[in-house]
């Protein structure tokens, strides 16, 4: 996740997970029917307004937003001056802005930039929509809800879940293994780059035995606290959905078909 | 209360080996016990406890003869997840051991694999909360957690499952002592207040001495010793053999007995203090008479004051990981050629990350480190480490050849030493460390303590003139523990500057002449030995304790304040009492 879950008061956060799940498929969709600018403008400002209500931290997204810039604005760029208009409804796909070539050609054409300025900002769309909710459902919560679906056997979550805490272990494991090896003389930050990849091999042995380690021993705490014992759990924790969710998630299923069917009429498309 | 574990004639050897790592074993534990295994690494008390819970040898596989009975079933033919609700394991790693994205959910991990119901989970859950005392750690993350508490939520994640056993297998090895003293309230209240049985393996005696009602000590796979704490360490002599330590208390009680002064070994320090205190001065005038002078017993280096050339200075250095607040606040201290320095401080003191400055790996928000007088600013790590050595605390994070020579060779190559050169020192290193016989041995087959003597052994064939140990003795035996600090010792005699961060108030009186307390981040005592573990206040400000010798001279009211060792203390006290 872009920002980790943190347990606030806020609107969003008391909202059941089932709610937050179903309006990130909703932005999903959208992203991929919608062609229009306006039309994703509007969705990306409901997701602002949202942020702001969740006390979404901004400063913790702001680099990625940053690094995606220069791509965002070479798709615009590239889909006005090569983006096939005939796909496209709109009066925009007549306007050219610019020829960049003599003799009228490479144009820069006005529908193609706006179809990918809506391609950006359904790529922030969807990002936004994802940060929210890995910032307002907590990971067991997230876990519950896997644990619920039928394919999900225990030892399926017991995976998800562990790879999920285990992360951020492996990450402090190679960050030591990479220290360790600057204070035994070797530089990691010089020479070409062949050589830097071939200076991080030496690393990945203990890495890889440490983790084996690691693993023999969860596996035999999981086995000390009978892991396995019950095919059947029945310890599944009862998943908060209040009348008001209750409401809401309605309300969404019906954006959600509204906008498919708004699709089918030409709304959205550009 | 009859026998709730009994083992008899039980042998074992691992699958494709023929060494027996338990002979002969016959153990009998009465329920509510509260039961030590000690002995030196190797010995075979992690194979013991695995057998109990018949995680061996159904899930950890090889020949098993004998019998294991507990609580009425046979725990070699057993299924482990029937023997669980009978009998916990607790193990060394905490990270290990926490299953659940938060602390309740770790907690219901075993209730549940259970089959419980919901509400039998959430009940038993409730229960560890509050008998365990561990309610505030309810909505938190298990990986956020101190060493400590994460301890605590594992055992509480045993003690859900209401077994009448809990078998530890060396739970504070890996602790600071906070987290120690914690681990071992928790452990000691849920044997005296719920009756559970307890099996426990530990390296630190002082503390089982104050709560076991019998030891046993293994050797070699068989039972050495076993019986009273007392009838244990009245045996001192076999126990030294075996390079286990004896606590400071009962080392006094056992030769304040053998001159008479008392009529039997004492065993805690309280114990000692009450004896000692039945005692009088020869004349009020000795008594208000500054102490004798007193060679100190095993004085750090060989005794020779180290030079006042300073070859580390740290100048107002502050750090900040998050920028929320200050890890580092304006530090400033200068270590001279020659020192044998510890750093002492509880987790997250700011020990390590200052470490960590001195050799390059984090670079300050303000202030400046000079290294033989330059700064390191903008230097490398790779560049500083010919000066600089750092020793990481898990040996497993740093080496990682093909062979123990192999390791020793890495450093001096990327340093452009020469092979002629890297040669000689190569085998010079191998002797020092006493690796010689395993060169071509891949490390990973090493013990640990072998393993922590590689790692040095791969940092001293780069020759810096400052070498950094991060926790050099964790998860080691005492034996291994001083060979360690020999070496380390021989190192200083060559004129190295050495550097600890450790939690062991024990060898720093033993081997270092210059301690740097540091708490939330400052340093708040800079001294010898001596000087720091007088200064009480500032100790509990940093939660620090001194050695159990020193504790005891600072509550008998005729006995100096500064006494570190116990030869000390003796010479003292009879220049006192006569």
């Amino acid at each position: 996740m872009l920002v980790d879950y943190r347990k606030r008061d806020t609107y969003l956060h008391k909202t059941s997970p089932k709610v937050l799940l179903l309006g990130t498929l909703l932005v999903i969709v959208a992203s991929i029917l919608w062609t229009h600018p306006l039309y994703c403008g509007v969705m990306l400002g409901l997701l602002v307004i949202l942020g702001k209500v969740a006390k979404f931290p901004w400063s913790q997204i702001k680099w990625f937003f940053k690094i995606i810039i220069i791509p965002v604005i070479f798709i615009m760029i590239i889909q006005a001056f090569s983006l096939d208009t005939s796909l496209l409804h709109s009066h925009y796909k007549e306007v050219i802005l610019f020829y960049l070539l003599p003799g009228e050609r490479l144009g820069f054409n006005l529908g193609g930039l706006l179809y990918g300025l809506a391609a950006s900002m359904k790529i922030y769309m969807v990002v936004l929509a994802v940060a929210i909710l890995g910032y307002t459902v907590s990971p067991s919560d997230f876990i519950q809800m896997i644990s619920r679906l039928r394919f999900a056997s225990r030892q399926f979550v017991f995976i998800f879940s562990t790879a999920w805490r285990f992360i951020p272990i492996i990450q402090k494991q190679i960050r030591h293994l990479l220290d360790a090896q600057k204070t035994r003389g070797m530089e990691l930050d010089k020479g070409k780059l062949i050589e830097r990849v071939r200076k991080l091999i030496p690393i990945v042995t203990p890495l890889l035995s440490n983790s084996l380690e690691t693993g023999d021993q969860i596996a035999l705490s999981m086995e000390a606290r009978a892991f396995g014992a019950k095919t059947k759990n029945k310890f599944i924790k009862p998943m908060q959905y209040s009348l008001r969710d209750r409401l809401t998630n309605y309300l969404l299923l019906v954006a959600l078909v509204l906008l498919i069917y708004a699709y089918t009429l030409g709304y959205g498309v550009l | 209360m009859g026998a709730i574990i009994s083992l008899q004639d039980v042998n074992f050897n691992y699958e494709k080996t023929k060494r027996k790592v338990l002979k002969g074993v016959n153990i009998t534990i009465n329920e509510g016990e509260f039961v030590v295994i000690s002995g030196p690494t190797g010995a075979g008390k992690t194979t013991l406890c695995e057998t109990l819970n018949g995680v061996i040898p159904n899930f950890i596989k090889g020949d098993l003869t004998g019998t294991i009975t507990v609580d009425g079933l046979d725990a070699s033919k057993t299924p482990v997840y029937q023997m669980a609700s009978k009998i916990g394991l607790v193990f060394q790693d905490p990270d290990t051991q926490l299953f659940g994205m938060t602390v309740e959910e770790d907690l219901a991990f075993g209730p549940a694999n259970l089959g419980l119901s919901y509400e039998e989970v959430m009940r038993r859950v409730e229960r560890s909360y509050t008998d365990l005392k561990i309610s505030e750690l309810k909505d938190r993350k298990p990986f956020e957690l101190s060493g400590g508490q994460k301890q605590s939520v594992s055992i509480g994640g045993v003690y859900a499952m209401l077994p009448k056993i809990i078998v530890f297998d060396e739970p504070t090895s890996m602790l600071d002592p906070i987290g120690k003293e914690r681990v071992f309230s928790i452990v000691k209240d849920i044997n005296k207040q719920y009756g559970i049985t307890i099996v426990l393996v530990e390296h630190e005696m002082s503390e089982i001495v104050k709560h076991a009602d019998k030891v046993i000590v293994m050797n070699k796979g068989q039972v050495y010793l076993q019986g009273s704490v007392e009838e244990v360490f009245s045996q001192v002599g076999k126990l030294q053999e075996l390079g286990l330590e004896i606590p400071q208390s009962i080392e006094l009680s056992m030769r304040l007995k053998e001159d008479h002064y008392i009529d039997k070994a004492l065993l805690t320090p309280a114990q000692v203090i009450e004896a000692c205190s039945g005692f009088q001065p020869k004349t009020p005038a000795a008594a208000a008479a500054p102490a004798p002078a007193v060679k100190q017993a095993a004085a750090a280096g060989d005794g020779r004051e180290p030079m006042r050339e300073p070859i580390i200075e740290v100048s107002h250095l502050r750090h900040s990981y998050l920028g929320d607040h200050d890890d580092l606040k304006d530090v400033n201290l200068t270590i001279n050629k020659g020192e044998f320095v510890a750093i002492i401080g509880q987790n997250g003191a700011g020990k390590t990350t200052l470490a960590r400055h001195i050799i390059g790996l984090l670079k300050p928000d303000a202030g400046a480190i000079t290294v033989n007088g330059r700064a390191i600013a903008d230097r490398s790590v790779a560049e500083l480490s010919r000066e600089v050595g750092y020793v990481f605390q898990n040996p497993d994070e740093q080496i990682f050849t093909d062979s123990v020579e192999d390791e020793l060779r890495f450093g001096p190559r990327n340093l452009n030493k020469g092979s002629e050169y890297t040669d000689g020192i190569v085998e010079e290193v191998l002797q020092d460390i006493g690796l010689h016989k395993y060169r071509e041995v891949w490390p990973k087959y090493l013990s640990k303590g072998e393993r922590q003597r590689l790692a040095m052994g791969s940092i001293i064939t780069m020759e810096p003139d400052v070498v950094i140990v991060d926790e050099p003795t964790t998860g080691q035996d005492w034996r291994e523990t001083l060979w360690i600090m020999d070496l380390l010792r021989k190192l200083n005699q060559k004129g190295k500057t050495i550097i600890i961060i450790t939690h062991n108030m024990e060898i720093v009186t033993r081997y270092c002449n210059r301690v740097l307390v540091m708490s939330q981040g400052e340093l708040i005592l800079d001294g010898t030995p001596k000087e720091i573990f007088t200064r009480r206040d500032k100790l509990k400000e940093a939660y620090l304790r001194p050695t159990d010798i020193t504790y005891i001279a600072q509550n008998i009211a005729f006995m100096p304040d500064d006494i570190i060792s116990v030869d000390e203390f003796y010479q003292v006290f009879r220049e006192m009492v006569g």
